[in-house]
């Protein structure tokens, strides 16, 4: 941009030098003439003024000699005059015989000034010798002398006369021959500097268009692309082919758009991987907050039925002995009792209920009890299918198809085969309780990271969520006969195996137990498989 | 015409002598032609424009052609006043009241002339007039005292009364200069001037020195000196004469005094005549009655 404003500027300044070389030329030239045209006027003014004063001194003269005048003051100032004026014209001539300048503008100029030289020098001689006449014939008194020098006198005033009158007569000519060729000159002059002024203006206006347009237009083409990259097309280049400064900052800005693409392709990359990450870790954060949450309802259920256990444990210590007693003397009572006694009935009522106390303090005694807790290689799929082999020929199952997905190579467990088949005994008589109508109980196995999960999955009533929650804690039950201790017992057996049991229902749909069991008792804390799987799940 | 291709009509019109101031009082002296006329003008000129700027008065010098000429005006007070020779202020000073003022002293310290009388070498003319019987005689002016009264004095010495007749031919020549160069180119035997103009003349032809010999040396008497006329303020007198006699100390002074070829005024008095008043008295002119002829 500097360059093309420096180069257009330089330009201009030039073509205006040009034209002001040309118009100040041409101005002197008509300035030169209008001086050559005034010096001319003063110069024959001049030798007009020199022809006054000879013919004053001559007419003086004649009054002196004649006694008019005793005054020679102005005979003296006329001939002093005369002589300066001769001198001062005869020494700016003389040296100008070789002056080129004098002539570009006068013909013949050497011919014209030596024939004028040679005339002056007559003058000059004249003049002298007409000085020293005028001089001694003033005052001479001797009138022969007198006559003889007064003739003298007269006859060189008169052709002092005579050769000025020439020389003025060649110079009014020359003055006429001038005046015809300055007007041409002055017209022609007129006329270029018309034209270089006319040029000079077109030529500046063209190459200020010309550098305005080589400024705007890369600019222009700058502020588009930089519009375009500004509403986020990072694809767009600018496209300059000047090597000025705009197309270094065209250059400059593509490569800090490359950059800005680059940047943003990595910066979209970022974001993906940080919104995965994110939505990863709110996964995380919500299994996390689930499994706490569900770790802290076991922790309460534990604790809660850890609390029923010590309860249920004293409780049943001294509800057993009395209940005894009177599921004895009931039963003696009524074996001792005929057979249409009307209180027999009431009898067998309270024995029949005495027994259902009883067992449900042997419920309590064995939720509250330490079991004798006795591990073994135990394959799962061979107790799943003992248990089912007791179920399934019960008069509820005749309307429940039973499906079995067992794990083949299902991995054998450590654990207590006794409690864990009352594990799914239990589970599986919920199943086919929630199915009065008939349904499908699937069964199945399989093999986890750290031990197997065995999912009981029935098409039943369902759970409705509130109760969810409540389904084992001890005593809790819908069943009209039911003690309420099955799950949690169930729930009890699980944890002391360090395995983790879920449920999942929907209402009308159905309920899925899934129970996680590690491997091996030595893995088992690390086997942890279960527990980070949620209940949810 | 030619000229003006270097000349602008400024230069040529700066040629011409820039105006004067506007000054009321007129101060007008004369001076006779003694020796060139041109050149004489040109001398007391520079002299005119310094009197001009100190008294602050239109100072001019004019030309007349002869004493006679300048009785007239002194007469009708057309002129203040005049360079006069010793003899004219002499003579006038009989007719019209006059106050010699001062008077210029040359480079070699003279303020005062001798008249001398010469002739060519070889003319066999001696200092004894009575050898000049019947020679020719180129004087100057019947009213100068080298030029006229000191030859016709020094003849009356020899006993010599008739001066006219003791010449074959006397001739005037108007001028110190005009006189000595008569004798010199041989139109007069005899020719008597100022010696301050015969040195002058000889010492600018150096060719006139060896072909001319003085006969004859009269007194000293005072150079042409400024006097003015009588009836004059005698404020402005005494302001002329104090002027006069101090340009000397001046820059300007002393370019006006260089081109009358002086270095300073001097006073002049009018006993210092009293000498020439005595030898006209023995030329057998009587002062009185001397008329001052003018040339025609």
């Amino acid at each position: 941009v500097k360059k093309k404003l420096i180069m257009g500027l330089g330009l201009v300044l030039l073509l205006f030098t040009v034209a002001a070389v040309v118009v100040v030329k041409n101005l002197d030239t008509i300035m030169l003439n209008q001086k050559i045209s005034s010096e001319q006027d003063i110069i024959i003014g001049k030798y007009n003024e020199m022809l006054f004063q000879m013919k004053g001194a001559q007419a003086e003269l004649y009054r002196h000699q004649a006694g008019y005048t005793r005054n020679i003051d102005d005979l003296v100032n006329y001939i002093e005059t005369f002589d300066e004026n001769m001198s001062f014209l005869s020494g700016s001539y003389a040296g100008r015989l070789s002056d080129v300048a004098c002539m570009q503008c006068h013909e013949k100029i050497e011919e014209r000034l030596t024939s004028l030289a040679a005339i002056f020098a007559e003058i000059n001689s004249l003049i002298r010798d007409y000085k020293g006449n005028v001089s001694i014939l003033i005052t001479s008194s001797d009138a022969s002398q007198t006559k003889a020098l007064e003739d003298a006198a007269t006859t060189r005033g008169n052709s002092i006369i005579q050769k000025l009158g020439q020389v003025r007569h060649a110079a009014d000519k020359m003055r006429g021959e001038i005046r015809n060729k300055r007007s041409a000159l002055i017209e022609r002059s007129r006329h270029i500097i018309f034209v270089s002024i006319f040029l000079t203006i077109t030529l500046s206006a063209l190459i200020f268009f010309l550098v305005i347009r080589g400024i705007t237009s890369p600019i222009n083409s700058l502020i588009a692309g930089i519009q375009t990259i500004a509403s986020g097309d990072f694809s767009r280049r600018v496209e300059v082919k000047e090597k000025d400064e705009i197309g270094f900052m065209a250059g400059a800005f593509n490569d800090m758009t490359a950059r800005l693409s680059a940047m943003n392709e990595e910066k979209d990359s970022l974001l993906r991987a940080l919104q995965g990450f994110n939505e990863e870790l709110e996964k995380k954060v919500e299994e996390a907050t689930e499994k706490l949450r569900l770790t802290q309802e076991s922790m309460a259920r534990a604790e809660t039925l850890s609390a029923v256990g010590t309860l249920a444990a004293g409780v049943s210590h001294e509800i057993s002995t009395p209940l005894n007693s009177i599921i004895g003397f009931t039963q003696i009572v009524l074996s001792e009792m005929e057979e249409n006694n009307p209180s027999k009935g009431d009898l067998q009522i309270i024995a029949q209920e005495a027994g259902r106390c009883k067992k449900i303090v042997q419920g309590l005694l064995t939720f509250a009890r330490s079991h004798v807790h006795e591990e073994s290689q135990t394959d799962v799929n061979a107790l799943l299918g003992e248990t089912l082999l007791l179920i399934e020929y019960q008069p509820s199952m005749r309307r429940i198809t039973i499906e079995r997905n067992m794990e083949q190579a299902l991995n054998p467990v450590e654990a207590d085969p006794l409690q864990l088949k009352q594990v799914f005994l239990n589970i599986i008589l919920n199943a086919v309780q929630a199915m009065p109508e008939g349904g499908r109980l699937t069964v199945s196995t399989r093999n986890t990271g750290g031990g197997i999960e065995v999912s009981v999955e029935d098409t039943g009533v369902g759970i409705p969520s509130e109760e969810g929650k409540r389904i084992f804690q001890p005593f809790y039950t819908t069943k009209k006969d039911g003690t309420g201790l099955g799950l949690s017992i169930s729930y009890g057996i699980i944890k002391e195996h360090e395995g983790e049991i879920f449920v999942e229902s929907e209402v009308e749909k159905g309920t899925t137990f899934r129970i996680l069991l590690p491997v091996r008792g030595k893995e088992r804390t690390k086997a942890t498989g279960p527990s980070l799987r949620s209940a949810g799940e | 015409m030619l000229i003006s291709c270097d000349n602008t009509p400024q230069r040529i019109e700066s040629y011409k002598q820039g105006p004067g101031k506007i000054r009321e009082q007129n101060f007008t002296i004369a001076i006779l032609p003694e020796q060139n006329v041109f050149e004489q003008k040109k001398r007391y000129r520079p002299l005119a424009e310094y009197l001009s700027n100190t008294l602050n008065s239109n100072v001019k010098i004019k030309l007349l052609d002869s004493y006679g000429a300048v009785d007239n005006e002194i007469k009708n007070k057309t002129i203040d006043g005049a360079f006069f020779g010793s003899l004219n202020y002499v003579l006038e000073k009989e007719k019209n009241k006059l106050e010699p003022i001062a008077r210029p002293v040359e480079p070699n310290g003279r303020s005062q002339y001798r008249g001398i009388i010469f002739t060519r070498k070889g003319s066999g003319l001696t200092e004894n007039a009575a050898s000049w019987k019947g020679k020719s005689i180129a004087l100057v002016h019947e009213e100068t005292t080298a030029g006229y009264i000191f030859p016709r004095w020094y003849l009356r010495r020899y006993g010599i009364w008739n001066f006219e007749s003791h010449f074959r031919r006397i001739i005037f020549t108007g001028s110190h200069d005009a006189a000595i160069l008569a004798v010199y180119k041989g139109h007069a035997a005899l020719g008597a001037a100022k010696d301050i103009v015969y040195e002058k003349v000889l010492s600018e032809n150096p060719a006139i020195r060896d072909d001319m010999v003085i006969v004859a040396k009269s007194i000293e008497v005072p150079s042409n000196s400024l006097c003015v006329r009588g009836d004059m303020k005698p404020a402005f007198r005494e302001m002329l004469k104090k002027v006069l006699l101090s340009m000397h100390t001046t820059a300007e002074g002393k370019h006006a005094l260089i081109a009358l070829n002086a270095v300073r005024f001097t006073e002049t008095t009018d006993s210092e005549f009293h000498a020439l008043r005595e030898m006209t008295r023995e030329a057998g002119i009587d002062a009185k009655a001397y008329h001052l002829r003018d040339r025609r």
